[in-house]
């Protein structure tokens, strides 16, 4: 019945068929006027730009790097850095960041940077066994590439690997579930390039040592069912499975649960069970920095005004509004939202002039009656329990959104709010139109800043108490100091009066040395005078 | 038959009566517990705002009713109503409030490598010797704002995590 339920389940901003034709050509890259990049990055890091105004830069050149090594932002054409700006980003739209704003050459935008050196132990189709100190080269070689998670989420994909070959992963799996309705860029990419992912499966593979991959596909996806199947008899380490349509499968817990049959909970990661997963256009990408030793600069999108999908390749950096301009999407701020993300869980941007990040995955623009965002307006919980029977984390939604109206964090915490993969499948059928994902999200919000909060205090507290303990054994040590000379002071003074009781013994020998040096003297004296007087 | 449940029952007294006595000496403690329970509201950046040498201090003189509970300006509303929950008393205004979230920042060309901002700082998050150029563990630096005054060369800021992420940049 569950299952029947959230089959039929669609939101109604989806069209029909969500899905795009078979086989139309992907549109090669749009080559837009300037290109923002943010040197701020999906995790909230701020990279430091390693080029200057009016420096001429090579496509694929490193134009930023941050702390982690792996941040890394290349330049995805040839041409002038113009300026470095306050923009906001995919990242930070209610916040302007510094951001490099590169005009690409009119002669030859694509004239590239030497690439990245290739790796020959993890191009093949077969598993390769590296030794430790190999694999440490590669996944350092493979840095260079720049690549974070396509998916969303953005963490970045060498330190997942590094994270899985650490935790001795045995299966890596391939996501290919699309993350909510409307987006097809996933589907189109392994419609069109499905040896390819294949190979950057196998790189994966080999780069992890892991046993075998499993490509996770959605049954409505048939044509690129059909076109990996029949590259698969040469790929006998990678599987496909084939999971029905629903809402949300695309992510990770969703689809370990559908391998291991078990739930995983917030604390538990993939790893813990021996299980990596990655997006399938990570795995392109992937293949692209094997193979072809590019680093990550381009990336499928799809962009949607709710009738019309596209799938279009754009350049990391590309302003929204010449994306939607070239699919004739037209976008009035007035009364249309721009949700980059899908329609169910997508961020709203109010700027269109923003460049697309390397995890934007979609761009939807809707009508503004059409997207539930308003806090103000909604109804009262009805406590109708609608949302309890589509929550794929098998939640209470109306119990959460009570305590997170009235704060009580513990309540939340006990009814495991930290399990909300936040898909938004309760405000989707909430008939009081609750934005319930919102409520949460902020109570999350709130939770993990206050533990952050707790957590400095503690150590603020250990390390001013550390101190204090510190300076009372410094004062001891100097009070013990201080007693010591005092101590050899006395010492000091009462062998002085020792020597003082002796010396009028030593005053009398002197005394009789003084006089019996000067009878002598007297002697001498007087023997002389006598000699003297001898003589006369 | 009488005189020995009696007996019994006055033993069982007895040897009751002689272990609480010996528990309650054994593991006596010399300290409230509403102590460590305010200690452990107070936001501990040691910033002797209250009047009190510390935290801690303050966290005895509150336990003692010797000190309000609205004398801590880093912690905030927050702090005062948590605070007034635990002890059952009403809820006051701040005496004076502080910009939260502040990290010292030391403009390190001008520092002369005195040692004394080292001296003052209660969670030694200045790291430096005589000198030579001195600089907050970001991390660590409670922005009690203890350092910033007994620098002699005025080298000490304040900032707000936007400014220290532009300067960190």
């Amino acid at each position: 019945m569950l299952t029947t339920l959230k089959r039929f389940f669609s939101p109604k901003t989806q069209p029909s068929d969500n899905k795009i034709a078979p086989l139309t050509p992907l549109l090669p890259p749009l080559l837009p006027s300037k290109l923002y990049l943010p040197l701020y990055n999906e995790r909230q890091l701020y990279l430091q730009a390693k080029v200057s105004i009016s420096q001429h830069i090579l496509k694929n050149q490193i134009i930023a790097e941050g702390i982690e090594p792996s941040a890394l932002l290349h330049s995805p054409v040839a041409g002038t850095v113009l300026d470095i700006i306050q923009h906001p980003s995919c990242s930070s739209p209610q916040k302007k960041v510094q951001t490099i704003v590169i005009q690409p050459s009119m002669e030859d935008p694509w004239k590239d940077e030497p690439t990245l050196p290739l790796n020959e132990e993890i191009i093949y189709s077969q598993l390769a066994l590296l030794s430790e100190k190999k694999l440490e080269i590669l996944h350092t070689q493979l840095e260079k590439s720049g690549i974070m998670g396509m998916g969303g989420a953005g963490f970045s994909t060498i330190e997942k690997i590094k994270i899985s070959h650490r935790k001795a992963v045995h299966t890596v799996l391939i996501n290919l579930c699309e993350c909510e309705p409307i987006i097809s860029c996933d589907q189109g990419l392994s419609e069109q390039q499905p040896e390819e992912i294949l190979m950057g499966t196998m790189s994966l593979l080999n780069c992890i040592q892991a046993k075998q991959a499993v490509i996770i596909i959605e049954d409505n996806k048939a044509i690129a069912i059909k076109k990996l199947q029949s590259y698969l008899q040469n790929y006998p380490h990678i599987t496909l499975k084939i999971v029905p349509n629903i809402y949300p499968s695309g992510h990770e817990k969703q689809l370990v649960s559908y391998i291991t049959n078990t739930t995983l909970t917030a604390e538990e990661k993939p790893y813990d069970l021996g299980y990596a997963v990655f997006n399938v256009a990570t795995c392109y990408a992937f293949y692209r920095a094997c193979h072809l030793g590019e680093p990550l600069t381009q990336r499928l999108i799809t962009i949607s005004n709710g009738e019309k999908n596209i799938n279009q390749w754009a350049l990391i950096g590309t302003p929204i509004i010449e994306l939607l301009d070239a699919q004739g999407i037209k976008y009035d701020s007035n009364n249309q939202n721009l949700i980059m993300g899908g329609p169910m869980n997508g961020l709203a941007l109010n700027n269109s002039h923003i460049g697309v990040a390397k995890n934007t995955n979609c761009l939807v623009v809707l009508p503004k009656n059409q997207t539930h965002t308003s806090l103000e307006k909604h109804s009262p919980c009805i406590r109708c329990g609608e949302c309890v029977a589509v929550c794929p984390s098998n939640l209470l939604p109306q119990q959460l959104f009570w305590y997170a109206q009235a704060q009580q964090n513990e309540k939340s915490e006990q009814y495991r709010l930290f399990d909300c993969i936040e898909c938004g499948n309760c405000a989707f059928v909430c008939p009081s139109k609750i934005p319930l994902v919102h409520y949460y999200r902020q109570q999350k919000k709130d939770i993990s800043e206050k533990k952050l909060e707790q957590y400095k205090i503690q150590i603020a507290k250990e390390r001013y108490e550390k101190r204090l303990i510190r300076l009372e054994e410094k004062r001891q040590k100097h009070q013990k100091m201080l007693e010591q000379k005092r101590l050899q002071a006395q010492q000091k003074l009462a062998q002085k009066n020792k020597q003082k009781a002796l010396q009028p013994t030593s005053e009398n020998s002197s005394q009789e040395a003084v006089s019996a040096a000067v009878a002598k003297a007297r002697a001498t004296a007087l023997s002389r005078k006598n000699k003297n007087q001898s003589k006369d | 038959m009488n005189l020995t449940a009696i007996l019994i029952i006055i033993f069982i007294v007895l040897l009751f009566g002689i272990i609480i006595a010996w528990v309650s000496k054994k593991y006596r403690t010399n300290e409230d517990p509403v102590i460590a329970q305010i200690d452990q509201m107070l936001p501990q950046t040691q910033c002797a705002q209250c009047g009190y040498p510390g935290c801690r201090p303050y966290a005895e003189a509150i336990a003692k009713g010797e000190a309000n509970i609205n004398l801590c300006p880093p912690g905030g509303e927050e702090t005062v109503k948590n605070l007034a929950q635990l002890l059952h008393l009403e809820i006051k205004p701040l005496e004076k409030t502080q910009e939260s979230n502040l990290t010292a920042w030391i403009e390190e060309d001008k520092c002369i490598g005195c040692v004394l901002c080292i001296k003052a700082c209660p969670v030694d998050a200045i790291f430096g010797a005589v000198k030579q150029m001195h600089t907050v563990i970001n991390k660590e630096c409670t922005g009690c704002d203890l350092c910033a005054p007994v620098c002699p060369v005025d080298c000490i800021l304040m900032l707000d995590s936007e400014a220290l992420a532009k300067k960190t940049l």
